[in-house]
């Protein structure tokens, strides 16, 4: 135990002080907030382009109604006050008006309005013109004209402008779902997904690496003779395992301080409040758990198989894809009916991690799919770490030549004993 | 009961084979408590297979190897140093780090301590932050040996120790030697030297196929074989499969 312990504290303390662990791990939170920052500048920037962009208000503002249609010619402008539009008798006057520069915003309605649904709006030279906000005066003229020749339901059916209410009960108890509690349960999974994904990512590399680092570095022999396989192994398993446990920490902390900041200042988006299941968040957090248990044990297998990196990461390859494989068959899941083949995903080992966050995340996922998914994904974590303790225990130095199968398989009586 | 034969290391019937060949036939053979042990032979000759196995890397198919009369054990109250003859170190680590975790786990009291007192005396103290990787060869080799020896082993096994030795090397890894075997250190050298053995070593044993084809102190090989030279004992012996392999 002291052995497999100075393992642990080697392992974690030479990764912590590489720069390149820290670079990866925050790496996706500071692009997550890299992105939001953008996003939320963006929508400042258009927000205030919008505002700032093209005001009417003070503008001059004319019209020649042709087809007869509108019912006013007096607009609310953004200051709130009316404006009343200068009428012309002719298209040319107006546009005359506007290239001399007496006008700033000329609308048309040709006689054909009615027929071929086009309004013609000319701005002074050297203005903006491919600006929609051009067009909200006229907008609003014939809004209302409309709504006057109409009733307002038929208005607002006509306008898409009727509020659709869904209302989804729950299946255990009747009550009412509301939106807060659709997202809580929502959101778990989601995060659950979203941990896993960055993982995989982030360490499935490293993982490996790790395994034939003292092969690789023909370090296994001056080792072993200090450290029996078996604690060595676990120590590695373990501060990989712990290794993932800090990168999710680095990405959770700062997501759960941003919320409850957020939650503090009023700012959260759509003004949902979540709330946190302690039972959900315990079976997704266990399976997460889990998860990467059993990407690591395979990982490490891999690393037992392989004598170098090179030759592990194309192993990885293979793994990685099967690891993300349901991301590629996402509408056999976003269906209530859940499909045979998500069915399938749900239960072979490497891609179950995945699909059972993704059937969590679309909500079918019953409670005892979960369980007996977290115990499938258990089960053939401890398989491959095994085999994967036992392997590395009769293939520890083997640093240039190939696994002899044949031995390994042969070698039940032998020294190493776990 | 307490186990007191003289013995240190006893090799017994020891057979073993990789996917079909047969590197070891029935080998045995045994190591005297305080002893300079010679182990000889060409290459492939099964030297190296020997020791892993002594060292519970390998598996043996058939006999026992034992030290203190049981198996290995790297927790076991034997102390072993062993320097491979397939050596390395972590490439991305400082020289201190690396020597204090080998230091805990050859259960060093003080490695920290110990290490900075052995980087001084070979001249690696201001290498002690050092990236494994940015030291020369000689150097990676001097902090190899500290580490082989960090434990004061009660065995210490050296295979093919001075390969790719500079002088100054070769002749700090003799002085440790010689200090350790002082201090009643059991030495197994594992060497083409013929120099070295003559001059360190009470007992050889010379592998052939890995069959034993000679054994005993040099007097007594030398004796067997009617020369003076062990060097020409070697050429006699591993001469032979030289011949064959031509013919």
């Amino acid at each position: 135990m002291h052995k497999t312990m100075q393992v642990i504290r080697f392992e974690i303390v030479r990764s912590l002080k590489k720069p390149s662990f820290w670079l990866a791990a925050l790496l996706v939170p500071i692009l997550l907030g890299f992105y939001i920052f953008i996003a939320a500048m963006s929508g400042y920037n258009a927000g205030e382009a919008l505002e700032a962009g093209v005001d009417t208000s003070d503008m001059s503002l004319g019209i020649f109604d042709e087809a007869k249609y509108l019912a006013t010619k007096t607009v609310i402008n953004q200051d709130n006050k009316e404006q009343t539009l200068r009428e012309y008798k002719t298209k040319e006057s107006g546009v005359n008006d506007i290239k001399e520069n007496k006008l700033d915003v000329f609308y048309y309605l040709p006689a054909s309005f009615e027929k071929d649904h086009r309004v013609e709006i000319y701005v002074k030279p050297d203005s903006i013109g491919i600006f929609d906000d051009y067009a909200n005066p006229i907008r609003g003229l014939l809004s209302a004209t409309a709504l006057a020749e109409t009733s307002e339901i038929n208005y607002a059916i006509i306008t898409d402008a009727i509020d659709y209410s869904t209302t989804t009960f729950s299946a255990e108890d009747d009550h009412v779902v509301d939106m807060a509690e659709l997202v809580s349960k929502v959101a778990i999974p989601a995060i659950g997904l979203a941990m896993f994904y960055i993982l995989i990512v982030v360490l499935g590399n490293r993982l490996t690496a790790a395994m034939v680092e003292e092969k690789e570095n023909r370090i296994s022999e001056l080792i072993l003779t200090s450290i029996k396989p078996i604690h060595l192994i676990v120590g590695k398993i373990i501060s990989l395992m712990a290794l993932g446990i800090i990168q999710l920490a680095v990405l959770i902390i700062p997501l759960v301080i941003a919320y409850f900041v957020a939650k503090k200042y009023d700012a959260i988006p759509f003004n949902i409040t979540i709330n946190f299941d302690p039972v959900l968040i315990l079976e997704y957090g266990v399976l997460l758990i889990m998860s990467y248990f059993l990407f690591t044990s395979l990982c490490v297998l891999i690393g037992t198989l392989t004598s170098s990196a090179k030759d592990a990461n194309s192993f990885m390859s293979v793994i990685i894809i099967l690891t993300i494989l349901p991301i590629f068959f996402m509408s056999s899941f976003a269906n209530h009916d859940v499909q045979p083949l998500a069915y399938f995903l749900s239960y072979f080992p490497p891609s179950a991690p995945l699909a059972l966050m993704m059937r969590g995340l679309f909500g079918t996922l019953p409670t005892w799919e979960l369980f007996i998914g977290i115990i499938d994904i258990a089960i053939v974590g401890l398989i491959s770490s095994r085999l994967a303790t036992y392997i590395f225990c009769h293939n520890a130095i083997a640093s240039t030549s190939k696994i002899d199968f044949k031995k390994l398989l042969g070698a039940p009586r032998k020294t190493w004993k776990n | 009961m307490a186990y007191d034969t003289g013995n240190i290391i006893e090799v017994k019937n020891f057979g073993i084979s990789f996917a079909g060949k047969t590197v070891i036939k029935s080998l045995s053979f045994n190591v005297k408590r305080g002893e300079t042990f010679g182990l000889l032979g060409s290459n492939g000759s099964g030297k190296t297979t020997t020791i892993r196995a002594l060292l519970g890397l390998y598996q043996p198919d058939a006999g026992k190897l034992l030290i203190n009369g049981k198996p290995f054990d790297p927790n076991g109250e034997t102390k072993i140093g062993y320097l491979p003859e397939e050596r390395g170190l972590y490439k991305k680590e400082n020289v201190i780090d690396t020597m204090v975790y080998f230091g805990r786990l050859k259960n060093v009291k003080k490695p920290r301590e110990w290490s900075m007192s052995y980087l001084k005396r070979v001249g690696l103290e201001d290498f002690a932050k050092t990236k494994i990787e940015k030291l020369s060869q000689g150097m990676q080799q001097k902090v190899q040996l500290g580490i082989t020896v960090m434990n004061e082993p009660d065995i210490l096994i050296l295979d093919e120790p001075t390969k790719g030795f500079d002088p100054i090397n070769r002749r700090l890894l003799m002085e440790i030697i010689e200090e350790l075997h002082q201090k009643g250190s059991t030495i197994i050298l594992i060497t083409h030297y013929m120099d070295e053995v003559e001059k360190l070593c009470d007992h050889i044993l010379l592998l052939k196929d890995g069959v034993a084809r000679a054994s005993g102190t040099i007097s007594e090989v030398r004796r067997k074989f009617h020369k003076n030279s062990l060097d020409q004992i070697f050429i006699d012996i591993y001469g032979e499969q030289e011949e064959q392999y031509n013919a």
